[in-house]
């Protein structure tokens, strides 16, 4: 089972677009995401997953 | 003890509504039972009277916050629940090919306490649908008495014979066919049954749950029919399912 999401994994879930997401990342709304060096990707921990669910739903 | 899970790929044929009512039917026979809420629209959790955004839920045990026997919840009914949650979205995302047996892995240490662990699997070809497949002993399919339901079963029926049994040891597993809103008055349900049969044979339960509000009046109400009106045919016909179940179980 995988421990982090990607960009598109949670956008998919929240039904938001990729953008979005990359853009919470940057403003500090998804917390705890990290992109390992040489690697396009954003991992998002499950858990960041669970607060950022409360946040989307409380908008 | 057996896991049998309520699984067809198809919704709306009456996973959460079987899973639940046989499960209080097997509590008023005096059988310990565990229900398995898949699902993450939670219906089976909210049936029960239960809030799907509390903690615990099956998503803390999938995560490893909370252990299975931790995240057990009690229901008036008597009947145990593992709850399901919005979150078990992202378990589904996350779930990757070779994940198919994260469900018996957590139900495992759970068998010793239970008589039937009935699993409420979610629709559709996912993995926790997969899981809801890998970790049954027995898999029920209720299928609505009606064409499309039907071509339902076979699908899956291909997909556990063809897929999963080739794939993994699992050839101990059973299928049985459970016919749902059965509508004895018209003469579509019982050719839609009679032409099932010809194809599927005694692998089709005698016993069908026969069309009625009661079980929408039942949802509504959160109460099991068996408790709602344990007269009515609805109730009466999962009762006699859940006899059916308890022979199996000793044989």
């Amino acid at each position: 089972m995988k421990a982090f999401l990607n960009a598109s994994e949670v956008a998919k879930l929240l039904n938001i677009d990729r953008a979005t997401v990359s853009r919470w990342i940057k403003k500090g709304i998804i917390k705890g995401a990290f992109r390992p060096e040489n690697e396009q990707q954003w991992r998002i921990p499950l858990s960041s997953y669970e607060e950022l669910i409360k946040y989307h739903e409380s908008r | 003890m057996k896991v049998v899970s309520f699984s067809i790929f198809k919704g709306g044929t009456g996973k959460t509504t079987s899973s639940v009512n046989t499960a209080a039917a097997l509590v008023n026979k005096g059988k310990k039972v565990l229900l398995v809420d898949l699902d993450q629209q939670a219906s089976a959790t909210r049936y029960l009277n239960l809030e799907p955004d509390q903690s615990p839920n099956l998503y803390d045990v999938f995560t490893g916050t909370k252990s299975a026997s931790l995240a057990i919840r009690h229901t008036k009914y008597n009947i145990d629940v593992l709850a399901s949650h919005v979150l078990l979205a992202a378990i589904e995302e996350a779930l990757e090919p070779g994940d198919e047996f994260k469900l018996l892995e957590i139900l495992n240490p759970l068998k010793p306490s239970y008589d039937f662990i009935l699993i409420d699997s979610p629709p559709g070809k996912a993995m926790l649908a997969f899981n809801g497949l890998a970790a049954a002993d027995l898999i029920v399919i209720p299928a609505s008495a009606e064409r499309m339901a039907v071509d339902g079963v076979a699908d899956l029926i291909n997909h556990v014979q063809r897929i999963m049994w080739n794939k993994y040891a699992l050839t101990h597993q059973e299928l049985r066919i459970l016919f749902t809103m059965y509508r004895a008055t018209t003469s579509h349900s019982p050719a839609i049954v009679a032409n099932a049969r010809k194809i599927w044979r005694e692998n089709i339960l005698t016993v069908k749950i026969p069309h009625s509000t009661i079980f929408s009046r039942s949802y509504d109400e959160k109460t099991p029919v068996s408790i709602l009106d344990p007269k009515h045919q609805g109730a009466i016909a999962y009762d006699v399912f859940a006899d059916w179940l308890i022979q199996y179980e000793n044989t």
